[in-house]
């Protein structure tokens, strides 16, 4: 086999780039060949040093809460509550007997 | 949909969404307004489909669907805003000394390399998140992760 791409199989395998039915042929090469399992536990630590280069921070409460805060407001802005009109609202009100006279 | 069921949903999604926008812009600061600015453009550009849209929000597949929904949009929203911001929010990243390599990307090389390796998105999603075909993912993963590791591997190649 292709040296390079076995090597390029393994690379991908790594960072999860590989398509399904690669997955399987990636395994192999790293459990059969010695060299190509180096070459794993390689890509395996340059993976890593990778993660610690790209930031991932994690929200604070203090900023969680004022987000929250804002997209609320954006929301009441965009779709404010409807207001009904005095007449809507006493038409609604007399639509239905407010109180029965008994004989 | 009910105004409360997005907010709901969004609402969950904040913490993603900042991890996201502070990746992007460097700055705490600006990655909250730009979380605020690219939800009011998208629900402004999707208020019709969000007040269209039924689905039983008890029903958690369905709330589950919706909700991925929701983060693909946002996640497309923040980007756009952060590409159209990059000239003034340039100067803040670079203050950001521990992460100073990661920021000499351009911001569409740090939302795809954040997104695939940080996030964990696999290819498909980050194919429909910038609109872009596999091997152009794929390209721009390449060539960012060379120029992150360019320093590691001219030491690697000098011992």
């Amino acid at each position: 086999m292709n040296n390079q791409f076995d090597k390029s199989i393994i690379a991908s395998y790594v960072y999860r780039t590989l398509r399904t039915k690669d997955l399987e042929l990636a395994e192999e090469l790293i459990g059969t060949h010695g060299k190509l399992h180096d070459y794993y536990s390689a890509k395996v630590e340059e993976r890593d040093f990778l993660l610690q280069l790209v930031p991932d921070k994690q929200i604070s409460v203090g900023t969680l809460r004022a987000l929250k805060n804002e997209i609320s407001e954006t929301m009441d802005e965009i779709y404010p509550k409807e207001k009904k009109s005095l007449t809507k609202s006493v038409a609604e009100i007399l639509d239905k007997p407010i109180f029965t006279i008994k004989i | 949909m009910k105004k409360s069921e997005v907010t709901i949903l969004i609402d969950s999604l904040l913490p993603r969404l900042y991890g996201y926008a502070y990746a992007l812009v460097g700055s705490d600061l600006h990655a909250e307004q730009l979380i605020v600015d690219a939800y009011t453009v998208y629900i402004v550009n999707d208020k019709h489909f969000l007040s269209s849209a039924h689905y039983d929000f008890q029903d958690k597949h369905e709330r589950a669907e919706i909700k991925k929904y929701l983060l693909k949009e946002m996640l497309s929203c923040i980007y756009e805003l952060a590409v159209k911001r990059a000239p003034q929010i340039l100067g803040h990243a670079k203050e950001c000394l521990e992460h100073e390599k990661f920021y000499e990307l351009d911001v569409q090389k740090r939302a795809v390399v954040y997104l695939k390796e940080a996030a964990g998105y696999p290819v498909e999603d980050l194919q429909e998140i910038f609109a872009m075909q596999r091997y152009q993912i794929l390209e721009l993963l390449h060539n960012s992760k060379s120029i992150l590791l360019n320093e590691v591997n001219q030491y690697q190649a000098s011992i």
